[in-house]
């Protein structure tokens, strides 16, 4: 189970310096603020009121006022001198900071963004130094027209024309209603809801070859009424069982797996996706870090297609032309 | 009944910001709530260092700054106690909007070991400011799957440190290990990178996190580091010129990302810029017949190799 003590310990000292003025919070806006329940709140109290400096006499002790207390009220009385708030810890000034950064490097400079990273700066002291040298790009410049364009379609309520390439390099044109762009990792992404697929889709932004912007309203608006995509693999057509070298342990980290199974540094991995050709394009991408395939249908299939695009090569070296 | 670890380390952290001039191990067990009185069992004395040792870890990770005293009364044991001014956040205050931004902050970690520093940082903030936080950004942000090894080279990078980690080569694939001295990171190319200099090439290097295959260890030594400053670093400007032959219809991305140089036969010729080869040769042998690599031939061997391997793939016998 993981240690939840140095959580519940900068929380306690968070709330002395919180409550140090002695106003009266109601139980239910402290809660809040720390964002816990409101058992969770006074089983804090409780442990601060029988804290202290040794002695714990109660002259020694911090101090509610027991009245206020009665009445769903905290009000601190006595801070034992422990009104001074705790500095950040390096990584904790850094993590902060830096996700800061990436907020500005994905949406740009704005005054709020700007003025909380100044203020956290001011916080961090030293620690700010170290978060400038962790480096998040900006978002590139390709994207960002795109990004302009459907913000544009968003705030006008209209449709968009995408001529879009998948990852299985299949290229179509669709008319979608956009809901909503969100930046996934370094990509960024359009939820929409597609009337070529009658479905929601996600699309990354760096796969749109081009957009129009059209006239005709959407009509699809709100994403609350309508379902999300199936990413339940299990409904998943096609799988396959796949004996992979060390070297190809990414794709235990970037892809859903299931039954990883170890084998002297090799493993062995169950995938399932909704098109095959998606499993042999990973077959051919892994190369000889593929060292079995199964089912023998998948295996005939990746042969196969190694050996036509083998054939390319067979002539004379491409090198000088 | 014994009295919970953060109602202990909160009694240990009262005390020892009010010692005058210090408390000794032994002051702490016989005065501070929480802590076991001494024995002559060595296990209970055995138990209570291992104890008292995790309890200084934890107030050092929470930013405490616990000063050791030596010999200045009792000359045989060492003396503990906060540091007041150490101690304290710079006055600073946020507004609620701001408030709102760093808790979206804090979220961007969710799923890694930063995350509960971030939440830490975020709940030491909300101590010292009394309106509610407000979330109102839009779009959306997320950072997707951080690295496992960002929390340690955060710490590297601060305190000056150098690591080492086995790395997988990305051109031939072999393992190898590295000493580097970190100078930071940086996003691109869907991942992390660290950038440092690399002791064992005796040059500035960029390594992709995905790439290292073994844990990162902090090396103890704190002499400084050897490799100059952060100057050019080789790599980044490391773009390899790659031509293609495309069949016509197929791989509209790789079209889009690079410019067209004429015609092969029925196939239309592409050249773009490349980083990472290895990578790149696994997205070339991915479109299978669509795409042939006619520039470098060292890019062409590699898919050839991985398309060569293939064509031999065992099927199930091989999962025996």
């Amino acid at each position: 189970m993981r240690d939840l003590t140095p959580e519940r310990l900068t929380r306690l000292l968070a709330m002395i310096t919180y409550f140090a003025d002695g106003r009266q919070v109601p139980f239910a806006e402290a809660a809040e603020h720390f964002g816990i329940t409101e058992a969770q709140l006074l089983d804090d109290i409780n442990t601060l009121w029988v804290s202290g400096a040794p002695g714990y006499t109660h002259a020694e002790l911090i101090d509610f006022e027991a009245d206020a207390f009665e009445n769903g009220l905290v009000s601190l009385q006595e801070t034992q001198q422990m009104d001074r708030a705790l500095r950040l810890s390096p990584g904790e000034a850094i993590s902060l900071l830096v996700a800061v950064n990436s907020l500005i490097a994905r949406l740009g400079e704005s005054e709020l963004l700007i003025s909380t990273k100044e203020k956290l700066q001011q916080a961090a002291g030293q620690a700010a130094a170290a978060a400038e040298r962790i480096h998040i790009d900006r978002t590139e410049e390709a994207t960002q027209r795109v990004r302009e364009e459907l913000h544009d379609a968003l705030t006008r309520g209209v449709q968009v024309r995408l001529e879009y390439v998948s990852g299985t390099d299949s290229r179509s044109i669709r008319t979608v209603d956009p809901l909503h762009v969100e930046a996934v990792g370094e990509h960024w992404m359009l939820r929409a809801w597609c009337h070529r697929a009658q479905g929601l889709r996600n699309f990354r932004l760096d796969r749109i070859l081009a957009l129009e912007v059209l006239a005709t309203p959407v009509v699809v608006t709100d994403p609350g009424e309508i379902e999300a995509p199936d990413l339940d693999t299990s409904t998943f057509p096609h799988r396959v069982r796949l004996r992979l070298a060390p070297r190809a342990r990414w794709v235990v980290e970037q892809i859903p797996v299931e039954n990883v199974q170890e084998h002297n540094g090799a493993f062995t991995v169950e995938i399932a996706a909704g098109q095959a050709s998606w499993l042999e394009q990973l077959c051919l991408r892994l190369g000889e870090a593929v060292l079995a395939i199964d089912p023998p249908e998948m295996a005939d299939r990746v042969r196969t297609a190694a050996r036509a695009a083998l054939a390319q090569y067979a002539g004379e070296g491409g090198a000088g032309t | 009944m014994s009295i919970p670890a953060h109602e202990r380390l909160l009694d240990l952290i009262i005390a020892l910001a009010r010692a005058r001039p210090s408390m000794t191990r032994s002051q702490i067990r016989r005065h501070v709530n929480g802590y076991a009185p001494a024995s002559d069992d060595p296990r209970a004395e055995a138990a209570f260092e291992r104890m008292f040792e995790r309890d200084k870890e934890t107030l050092k990770d929470l930013g405490v700054p616990l000063v050791t005293v030596h010999g200045t009364v009792h000359h045989d044991e060492v003396g503990y106690r906060i540091d007041v001014e150490e101690y304290t956040l710079p006055p600073v205050e946020f507004t609620s909007a701001e408030l709102g931004v760093l808790s979206v902050a804090s979220h961007l970690w969710e799923g890694s070991a930063l995350a509960r520093h971030a939440r830490r940082g975020l709940t030491k903030l909300k101590a010292v400011t009394l309106t509610p936080a407000e979330e109102n950004l839009t779009p959306a942000v997320r950072l997707h799957e951080p690295d496992a090894a960002l929390p340690v080279l955060f710490e590297a990078i601060t305190t000056r440190h150098a690591v080492a980690f086995t790395y997988r080569a990305a051109s031939s694939g072999q393992e190898t290990d590295r000493e580097v001295e970190p100078w930071g990171l940086a996003v691109k190319n869907q991942g992390w990178y660290l950038r440092g200099w690399d002791r064992t090439r005796g040059a500035g290097r960029e390594f992709r996190l995905s790439r290292i295959t073994s844990k990162v260890r902090l090396l103890p030594e704190t002499g400084g580091f050897t490799g100059p400053d952060p100057g050019q670093i080789t790599g980044e400007a490391d773009l390899t010129r790659v031509r293609l032959a495309i069949r016509p219809e197929a791989a509209a991305l790789l079209r889009a990302r690079g410019e067209p140089a004429g015609t092969l036969g029925e196939r239309d010729l592409i050249e773009l810029r490349v980083s990472d080869l290895e990578a790149f040769a696994g997205d070339i042998a991915a479109y299978g017949a669509a795409v042939e690599v006619l520039h470098p031939q060292h890019l062409r061997d590699r898919v050839i190799t991985k398309l060569t391997a293939l064509s031999q793939a065992p099927g199930p016998e091989g999962l025996r």
